[in-house]
């Protein structure tokens, strides 16, 4: 087959645009609601306690959830047949489709909200300064939060090919009872190997006692799957759906 | 080429829509189709754009595998469904953002289908009525200047002169290395460009010939009265009957299609033995 069917960078660099100008404009509104969010929250304690506050914790929950609910929505053409007919047929190969999609919903996303980060912390300190005389924090944007968007990312891309309507709703609430069968599986596990579990209460969490390195091997190659399998897996998977997609 | 082979499809939980259907579409030609509400139509030219994929047996277009969707292969194909939505940009963002993956796509053509159509060339697509909608993506369709051009009821939702209009722009881009494939109801909005009918029914193409075939071998009029010789199909009609009866002397007569496809749909095995008895003739 011609290298070209499978992947072209003009063709990708087409989609790419395509995607950008089909939806810089629901990206402008979010920007738009999320900065007044932020000003809003970054004002308020300034207004009740003179303690103006950068607030990064709420910009990284908005971080992770409005991408969560943009890479969620990432294939919703596909699933309405009007919109669909015109994605499947514009030309391209599955491989440029989804790289596309990742390339905005992941990379562009990441780059821009970073971007986004400094350029919001600049304009609340300078907030702060001119209401409060005070800057309201020293921040830099945690990398952490990255990797773990990267990896959520890929389970919420997933779920934008594979549900066909509430896409958000139904990663959610699937997570929630993926999370609980889970649970449930290490517990019964835990208390055939061990004979007993010591719940130390919720705040507490888990003491397995004289068993510290299984559990420590455990956790590393759960953080393993999480980091490294999880994210080419749902991948895969997106890719195979998708081009089995019919409209 | 277009060439079907044994192709069988259902969707999810329904019965057998085509059952080892088999068609040829030729080059550079019209082609008609035709069929009753439900009889597949629609699905038959997803199946053709790759949108659906057969169960068994194979479409093939132009040596690809249509179910692959080949980027060469969408590149050659442009189709403007019956019900479509448009992004809500411009229509100069729309010609910049989807015209450069055809390769042929050529911009001054679009301008002036656009013109002919009396479309404005700027404007946001949303705010566009139906019909305007519709001679906007046809007019793009066309100015892509793809080897295979699908337009589903294209005449659906325009207005009269739009479709006069329609058919004179269609009629001055056909040319020998364009295939057209028309899927339509109201077959009188383009009975003039069609050539050759392909009608289906029941999931099966029953009928695949050219005016000229039909021509010699029906003989379609309009009489006072009823003959006493085996008509194939009549019809009231203002001042008389319009009759369709074999065609026994060697003058070919002028081809209703709309006649001809209730004929064909009313008596398919004697239309049937007609054309195949006299193509064993040729």
């Amino acid at each position: 087959m011609n290298f070209k069917n499978i992947i072209s960078i003009r063709r990708l660099g087409l989609h790419i645009k395509k995607e950008i100008y089909t939806k810089y404009r629901s990206g402008l509104i979010a920007i738009g609601a999320v900065t007044g969010i932020l000003v809003v929250i970054d004002l308020l304690p300034g207004m009740l306690a003179g303690k103006p506050q950068i607030p990064n914790g709420a910009f990284y929950t908005i971080f992770i959830l409005l991408g969560l609910f943009f890479s969620s929505r990432a294939f919703s053409e596909i699933h309405d047949e009007q919109e669909g007919l015109r994605y499947l047929t514009t030309p391209g190969s599955e491989l440029e489709r989804i790289l596309t999609k990742l390339i905005v919903t992941n990379l562009i996303y990441i780059i821009l909200g970073v971007i986004y980060f400094y350029l919001v912390t600049f304009l609340l300190k300078g907030m702060n300064l001119f209401f409060f005389d005070v800057a309201g924090g020293e921040y830099s944007f945690q990398r952490d939060v990255i990797k773990n968007y990267f990896v959520l990312h890929s389970v919420f891309f997933f779920g934008s090919v594979y549900f066909k309507s509430y896409q958000t709703i139904k990663l959610l609430f699937s997570g929630f009872v993926i999370f609980i069968i889970l649970t449930i599986y290490s517990v019964i596990n835990t208390r055939i190997i061990f004979g007993s579990l010591h719940l130390n209460g919720l705040k507490g969490g888990l003491s397995f006692g004289k068993y510290p390195e299984y559990f420590q091997g455990i956790y590393d190659t759960l953080s393993f799957i999480f980091r490294w399998v999880l994210v080419p897996y749902f991948w895969s998977l997106t890719y195979l759906r998708l081009k089995e997609q019919e409209v | 080429m277009i060439k079907i082979d044994d192709l069988y499809f259902h969707y999810p939980g329904q019965e057998h829509l085509f059952e080892k259907l088999n068609l040829t579409l030729r080059d550079g030609a019209v082609h008609g189709l035709l069929g009753k509400n439900g009889a597949g139509k629609t699905t038959l030219l997803k199946i053709i754009a790759g949108l659906r994929k057969p169960i068994k047996g194979e479409c093939r277009a132009y040596g690809y595998d249509t179910d692959k969707r080949i980027p060469d292969y969408l590149s050659q194909i442009y189709f403007v469904p019956e019900e479509f939505r448009l992004p809500g940009i411009y229509m100069k963002e729309y010609i910049k953002t989807y015209g450069p993956f055809y390769p042929n796509f050529d911009r001054d053509d679009l301008h002036d289908y656009l013109e002919k159509f009396e479309l404005p060339d700027h404007g946001k697509l949303t705010d566009f009525s139906f019909g305007q909608k519709k001679k906007f993506l046809v007019s793009f369709g066309l100015a892509t200047n793809c080897k295979l051009l699908i337009l589903d009821e294209p005449t659906n939702g325009l207005d009269i002169p739009s479709k006069s209009k329609f058919r004179q722009i269609l009629a001055s881009s056909i040319n020998s290395s364009r295939t057209f494939i028309v899927s339509t109801h109201q077959v009188r909005d383009i009975d003039q460009l069609i050539d050759p009918i392909v009608i289906l029914d029941e999931g099966k193409i029953i009928f695949n010939y050219s005016l000229n075939e039909i021509s010699s071998k029906l003989n379609i009029q309009v009489v006072d009265e009823l003959p006493d010789k085996e008509v194939l199909y009549s019809e009231n009609t203002i001042g008389g009957y319009s009759i369709v009866t074999e065609n026994i002397s060697e003058e070919g007569s002028a081809v209703d299609v709309e006649t001809v496809f209730n004929a064909v749909i009313e008596n398919q095995k004697k239309m049937e033995q007609i054309f195949t008895s006299t193509n064993k003739k040729d």
